[in-house]
């Protein structure tokens, strides 16, 4: 091990720390944090045109459900969220977003072939640096945060659930 | 990639141990040893005081790799856990495929990290060993097909899927050798008809010197983020 460059970095990363903090707050999905949003990239399938979305979008509730590909819970969670998608007016952002790593080692064409295939029919994004999953404080898929019109954590969890429990989360349609 | 976000997120992580980073900038290592450079952990002294009493049976901060040579699955060839030690840092975990709760997520996590490496250009400076303790499900083909699904290339150089040889050599290799315990379950016994084992949710971080800087477990086990941001800072600090 090279000892001096190991404490080198460490000073490094200790002053970059402190900056950190201040720029957005605590990790961590405790209710009532403010989220910075973040653009992130869409993916070009049904209910998705290209382009990126804001998550969270201010001024809009929003619904974030994390998944991936590969989670056969995010899988059988499909038809609820798609039902759920469908109660809820333009005023509350829905959407869901990938934290596999898209353009790295997973094509989007295979995401938005799974999104067709499980009748996705809402926007779809990609979360390029883990950056959201960070923010909201996901370790797993799936994993659900709603959001107030002011990018605050109203509430969060994982694991799969009702559409009556999804719509319950979001405000004005319990 | 969002350079201002990722330089946020990279602080974000390290913010928590600063204040000791601080104090130890001119003591050494803010390690638990010499020979590891991240923080310890929360609550180390009890976690090293279980290891020492042999209540934890797995790797923690600061212990050496335990040795055990396995089969990848992929080459066929003989591989030692260590066979890094002294080149690449390694992410190992212990899984069968069947499973569908949190064995892809676990190897998932790997896979991302492999994926930002190969992206960023660092992948020459990691190892990645996912273990199976369901060889006779576990087929190379299975292994490899797992992978892919996880988003991993099962075809890089250094992504091996160890497969020790049957239910015996699994038992040596991941409980025995590795002290990560499973326990199969009966068809009759199981939540869902896949999840023919019960185990213990880990992955070890170990440097490039052959010592564990992270052996998390359970609900310590981080997401994709957090072992990314880890890796990150070993990388940092080497």
């Amino acid at each position: 091990m090279k000892r001096r460059e190991a404490i080198a970095g460490l000073g490094a990363l200790g002053v970059l720390g402190a900056g950190g903090a201040v720029a957005f707050g605590q990790l961590g999905n405790s209710e009532g944090d403010r989220i910075d949003p973040l653009e992130l990239p869409r993916i070009d399938a049904p209910g998705s045109p290209p382009g990126t979305e804001t998550v969270p979008e201010t001024g809009r509730v929003t619904y974030l459900s994390l998944f991936a590909t590969w989670c056969t819970i995010c899988q059988d969670k499909m038809d609820p969220l798609g039902e759920a998608a469908a109660a809820v007016d333009d005023d509350v952002q829905f959407v869901s977003v990938t934290n596999e790593p898209v353009g790295k080692t997973v094509d989007a064409g295979e995401v938005a072939s799974w999104w067709a295939d499980h009748d996705g029919s809402w926007p779809v994004a990609y979360d390029e640096t883990l950056e959201l999953s960070r923010r909201v404080g996901a370790r797993g898929v799936p994993y659900s945060v709603v959001f107030d019109a002011d990018n605050r954590v109203t509430w969060s969890d994982g694991g799969y659930q009702e559409t009556d429990d999804i719509l319950g989360h979001i405000p004005g349609r319990e | 990639m969002d350079r201002r976000h990722y330089l946020a997120g990279s602080a974000a992580a390290v913010t928590a141990g600063v204040a000791g980073c601080l104090d130890s900038v001119f003591g050494g290592s803010p390690g638990a040893t010499d020979d590891v450079v991240l923080d310890a952990p929360d609550r180390y002294e009890d976690l090293r005081e279980s290891r020492d009493n042999g209540n934890l049976t797995f790797p923690i901060h600061a212990d050496e790799l335990p040795g055990a040579t396995v089969t990848d699955a992929l080459s066929g060839r003989e591989l030692s856990t260590r066979a890094y030690a002294g080149e690449r840092h390694t992410l190992l975990t212990f899984i069968f495929a069947r499973c569908t709760m949190v064995c892809p997520t676990l190897t998932a996590a790997l896979a991302q990290v492999q994926a930002n490496a190969r992206d960023r250009g660092y992948d020459d400076e990691l190892a990645f060993m996912p273990t199976t303790f369901d060889p006779e499900h576990d087929t190379p083909a299975v292994l490899e097909s797992f992978s892919e699904d996880v988003g991993a290339v099962p075809g890089a150089e250094a992504w091996h899927f160890l497969r020790p040889d049957g239910a015996a050599g699994a038992e040596t290799v991941v409980t025995e050798q590795m002290g990560v315990w499973f326990d199969f379950v009966p068809e009759s016994e199981r939540e869902m008809s896949n999840m023919a084992y019960s185990h213990n949710s880990v992955i070890l971080l170990v440097n490039a010197d052959g010592y564990v800087e992270r052996g998390y477990n359970g609900s310590r086990v981080p997401g994709g983020a957090g072992l990314l941001d880890d890796v990150e800072t070993l990388r940092n600090r080497w």
